[in-house]
């Protein structure tokens, strides 16, 4: 078990790129941190630098008070997931486990009794006399595990180990890794692309971008009190709606208008600075309701839309409404509009976008809603949830 | 009547059932027949019908004595040039098979990392395999010859340790092509490596490029030193390609000829040569060079034999 401390650490490739750059990060004993961010964020690089497989450029990282800088990843006291397992393809699932305790030459009976009780753990018992190859995606995921767990290290690393399995059985194993980490109680480093992933494993988040940390915090935090509009658009999905906003301040009310709508700011909100400027304004789906389902008393606001579509998935019913101005065209969004649709190029998802006078929103609605399709309705916004960025800077407003 | 007439086309009706079918197979397959009737051919009159021919001389005495006889063999049995041969042979082969593996699979991993100009090196690392074998043969001369460059590289060798107190080396230029023993056999390894190990060198770089790269990550996270890296993750993903080259490379080594005849000629004769030798004129003897072909046939079987029977077992277990 171990504190892994990071500071100041960056990672400068030889073609002079940044795959991570000042990076501070403080890792509990026992923790489960999750770093998360689109790709070419730096996380996988981050990881890398911890196990050793990646060189440090500048900064420390310790791993319990012990500089590890220029120690090889043998001599770290860590396990490592990969993506892809990376198992051994000429080992049986025994040996793929006891190799790393072969290497560190401990006794036949330890080997033998480590890996059965891994294998217990991970219900692989009756694979362990089978190669890598005779096995389904998600057994060789447990094999890499316990590949891992025999070891007892300082700390596991994992690097989106769930990415190669169809989304049934990602779920399963995530329950399952959770469930590891509440018994074995290791310092856990996790990376992975997927935000829910994040959200539903980790103690706490680190939202990186562009090798740059932009928050770190518990996922709840992360979700309420995103410092910036990356992190705001981020974390939750579907993804915050956006529009650009007007403030403006009146007999001490303020106001903020897009498109045809216009939203009245409780005074929680400091947005004094902002009268007669843009601000981005965002909405989860989830604080949309159908104000006729409106379990009680709260601070609303009622917009009138049409809405376009609507997906009844039992549990609950998103609906999709257009929104009469363009899309928020910084340099923020559209790098997440880039990372939701997938797109490695982020000039194009901007051309793509570039042209469009409305905007599509999101809202997640009590299934008992009798909302449909083309239905001009009044859908009920919870003030108290409102969230307002600075177009320039991307920093929260509160 | 009629009961003949029905009889008669009973008898009758299978047949032409039959070669309907007959001639709708062919009519179906007319396309395959024809892409495969070059290969028949060729295998048919070029190489079976030759090593049956083999067999049958090397069967059928030396002067004119009854068919199956073993005089031949019987001959080149008692022959002490033969006996020569095979061991050289052996000789030979082995020793350029470890070289060529040896050095073949260094020259793979160095050029299966990452730099500038690798695929420049790469390609220079093949220039052998275009050179024909009697040229590379004639080239080999020049090196090993009496004033060729080994000898000069050992005279300023011996000159510099000369000079060092105490250290006394009288260095002899020798013609190490005719100098027989060792020496005349290794210039032969030496002249094969060159000219093949590019191939081994090909075989082993395909079979390094089919190990994925995270699972030495994993090994070197698991605590591998490099060397342990290299004995157990690459040395035995490489057993399939290993197999492949030795076995490639076996039945070549074993069959040497145009370097052993250019490099050694009778100074040590191995198979190849000696074969030639009694089949052309002045010997001009046809059975006993049948039946060292079929000595030689036979080395390289139980060569081939022996190394799946040690190595293949393994391998199935392995992957």
């Amino acid at each position: 078990m171990a504190q892994i401390v990071l500071e100041d650490v960056t990672r400068r490739f030889p073609d002079g790129t940044v795959g991570v750059g000042n990076l501070n990060l403080n890792i509990l004993d026992g923790e489960f941190i999750v770093l998360v961010g689109p790709s070419g964020s730096g996380k996988s690089t981050a990881l890398r630098m911890i196990a050793g497989l990646e060189e440090i450029t500048s900064g420390t990282i310790r791993i319990d008070d012990r500089v590890v800088n220029d120690l090889p990843p043998r001599d770290r006291d860590i396990a490592m997931v990969f993506q892809n397992y990376a198992l051994y393809p000429h080992m049986t699932v025994f040996d793929n486990m006891a190799f790393g305790l072969k290497l560190r030459k401990f006794p036949r009976d330890e080997i033998r009794k480590r890996v059965e009780e891994a294998a217990d753990m991970l219900g692989i018992q009756e694979l362990l006399h089978r190669k890598p190859r005779q096995l389904s995606g998600g057994q060789r995921q447990r094999v890499a595990m316990g590949r891992a767990i025999v070891r007892e290290p300082a700390a596991f690393l994992m690097d989106e180990p769930l990415s190669n399995l169809d989304a049934k059985l990602r779920v399963q194993m995530r329950t399952e890794i959770e469930g590891l980490h509440r018994r074995l109680g290791t310092t856990t480093v996790y990376v992975t692309h997927d935000q829910v992933e994040a959200v539903t494993m980790a103690d706490r988040v680190a939202v990186l971008r562009g090798g740059v940390l932009q928050q770190v915090d518990t996922p709840q935090n992360l979700y309420e009190r995103p410092d910036n509009v990356f992190v705001g658009g981020f974390i939750g999905s579907p993804a915050m709606n956006m529009a650009m906003a007007l403030i403006e301040a009146e007999d001490g009310q303020i106001t903020a208008s897009f498109a045809e709508h216009r939203i009245t700011v409780p005074d929680t909100y400091d947005l004094s600075a902002y009268s007669g400027k843009e601000v981005i304004l965002g909405i989860r789906p989830e604080d949309f309701e159908d104000p006729e389902l409106l379990p009680g008393q709260q601070a609303v606001q009622l917009l009138q839309v049409t809405i376009s579509l609507v997906e009844t998935l039992g549990a609950e019913t998103v609906v999709y409404f257009e929104v009469d101005a363009p899309p928020v065209k910084t340099r923020d969004t559209i790098e997440l509009a880039a990372d939701r649709a997938r797109a490695a190029d982020a000039g194009e998802v901007s051309r793509q976008i570039a042209g469009r006078q409305h905007t599509m929103f999101t809202a997640r609605l009590n299934p008992k809603t009798r909302i449909a399709e083309g239905q001009k309705v009044k859908l009920a916004t919870d003030l108290g949830r409102l969230y307002f960025f600075n177009p320039e800077t991307g920093e929260s407003i509160r | 009547m009629s009961r003949t007439r029905e009889a008669t086309l009973e008898a009758v009706r299978p047949r032409v059932r039959s070669g309907r079918r007959r001639r709708g197979w062919i009519g179906r397959h007319k396309f395959e027949i024809a892409l495969c009737l070059p290969l028949v051919t060729y295998v048919l009159l070029l190489t079976l019908a030759p090593i049956v021919d083999t067999f049958r001389i090397s069967l059928s005495g030396t002067d004119g004595e009854a068919f199956p006889s073993a005089a031949a063999y019987r001959a080149i049995l008692e022959s002490e040039v033969f006996r020569t041969s095979v061991i050289n042979t052996i000789i030979v082969a082995l020793l350029s098979l470890a070289l060529e593996l040896v050095l073949g699979l260094a020259t793979a991993m160095a050029l299966n990392v990452k730099f500038r100009g690798r695929s420049l090196l790469r390609t220079l690392v093949m220039i052998p395999i275009g050179v024909p074998t009697i040229v590379s043969g004639a080239v080999m001369l020049l090196l090993f010859a009496r004033a060729g460059y080994l000898n000069s590289l050992l005279a300023t060798a011996s000159d510099f340790l000369n000079r060092i107190p105490g250290v006394q080396w009288d260095f002899i230029p020798l013609s190490w092509t005719v100098a027989g023993g060792w020496r005349t056999l290794l210039t032969v390894a030496i002249a094969d490596t060159w000219k093949v190990m590019p191939i081994v060198m090909l075989i082993f770089l395909a079979g390094l490029q089919s190990i994925p790269g995270d699972i030495y990550e994993a090994a070197s996270v698991d605590g591998a030193t490099k060397w342990q890296r290299f004995t157990r993750i690459t040395l035995p993903m490489l057993i399939p390609f290993i197999t492949m080259a030795v076995i490639l490379r076996a039945i070549d080594a074993f069959r040497i000829f145009e370097l052993a005849l250019v490099l050694a000629g009778r100074v040590e004769p191995v198979l190849g040569t000696y074969i030639g030798n009694r089949y052309l004129p002045p010997t001009s003897d046809p059975y006993t060079a049948a039946s060292a072909s079929i000595a030689l046939f036979l080395i390289i079987l139980v060569f081939i034999l022996a190394y799946l029977k040690l190595v293949a077992p393994r391998e199935r277990g392995q992957t």
